[in-house]
């Protein structure tokens, strides 16, 4: 089979069989799209609204039950949820940078790598720091503000920050692993099609 | 020119529909930002190629398959007689063996796009698509061979 004899054969045949009558299109245009990257920013609005619900319904519950005696948490709960949508925020602008669909090809791959890259960055950083901080904080008001539990015995305390650093480890491995189900073969098959592009740079 | 990136790379009639919509709607959101930079085609390709390429959880369920589900079959055949028709199911065959970039110079190759436009499409510079496309003519004529003679 020589390629250029098929030309004529390639351009002669259209390839429609496919819907293309103006109101299959029109009802196409009002369906959600279905790109990686599009699921991506969904499933971050949704998490987002998850969230504000969670947070704000205990921050109230803080402020109300035991007549303000824990309002510290609500605050932290507060400024955890200030913090969160920095990190929403940060997310989707990452997300809106990542496709450039009337790009090159290969340059479109290398900021999709490029972005991805930075967004797992974030994403792990986030995830990792966010537990031992609010682990820490939420433990240190709660003792402080409990009657009759001292924060000062050595052992009590060894038992806290152990706990602490236990759970910490454990996040940290646990973020890794997720990253890389999440993320880890979009990102693999990513490279191997940008190596594709730059083969014959290499041979 | 959607159809046929469509049934590139799509491997079964829902594949290549969900592309299609896809590809529709990744059209429609860019049209507006559409300047007249580049020609209209090469916009239309660039489109077309990075949303058919970029459609990653799709690739990975194609991956498991080792041959299309069906080949793609034209419609309109009475317009075309059986050899030419035999030829173009071959050559969609074989294709589908082929990488998600090497498909993308194929098709834009039988498009008969110059190598200029080709570069402004997949930002790979000419002398290197030049050596992909021999390296595909090879690829293609081994593999309709072996269809031939039935290994593939």
């Amino acid at each position: 089979m020589e390629l250029d004899n098929l030309k004529e054969v390639w351009q002669a045949h259209a390839g429609n069989t496919m819907p293309g009558i103006k109101e299959e299109i029109l009802l196409m245009l009002q369906q959600k799209s279905q790109s990686p990257i599009a699921k991506i920013k969904r499933n971050l609005r949704g998490e987002m609204m998850v969230v504000v619900v969670l947070y704000s319904a205990s921050i109230i519950y803080y402020i109300i039950s035991n007549k303000g005696r824990y309002w510290e948490l609500a605050l932290m709960l507060f400024l955890m949820g200030v913090m969160f949508m920095f990190y929403y925020y940060r997310k989707n602008k990452l997300l809106k940078e990542m496709e450039c669909v009337t790009c090159e090809v290969k340059s479109n791959l290398e900021r999709q790598v490029s972005m991805l890259g930075k967004y797992i960055r974030f994403y792990f950083v986030a995830g990792t720091l966010l537990t031992p901080v609010a682990y820490f904080t939420a433990g240190l008001i709660v003792l402080y503000k409990s009657p009759g539990i001292s924060i000062t015995g050595t052992q009590f305390l060894s038992w806290f920050i152990g706990i602490g650093i236990v759970l910490s480890i454990l996040v940290y491995f646990l973020n890794i692993w997720y990253v890389n189900k999440l993320y880890g073969r979009h990102v693999k098959k990513l490279k191997e099609l940008l190596q594709q592009m730059e083969e014959s740079d290499i041979q | 020119m959607i159809h046929k990136v469509c049934r590139i790379y799509g491997r079964s009639e829902t594949d290549r529909q969900d592309l299609f919509q896809e590809i529709i709607i990744q059209l429609w959101k860019a049209y507006p930002n559409f300047r007249g930079d580049s020609k209209f085609s090469t916009w239309l390709y660039r489109i077309a190629l990075n949303t058919a390429i970029s459609d990653l959880r799709k690739q990975q369920r194609r991956v498991k398959m080792l041959y299309p589900e069906e080949v793609p079959y034209e419609a309109s055949a009475e317009a075309m007689d059986l050899e030419k028709e035999e030829q173009l199911q071959q050559l969609y065959k074989a294709i589908a063996y082929l990488g998600e970039i090497e498909k993308a110079i194929v098709m834009l190759y039988l498009e008969d796009r110059s190598y200029e436009e080709m570069e402004d499409i997949l930002g790979i510079n000419q002398n290197n698509l030049r050596v992909k496309m021999n390296r595909i003519k090879e690829k293609l004529r081994k593999l309709t061979k072996e269809f031939e003679y039935g290994v593939g």
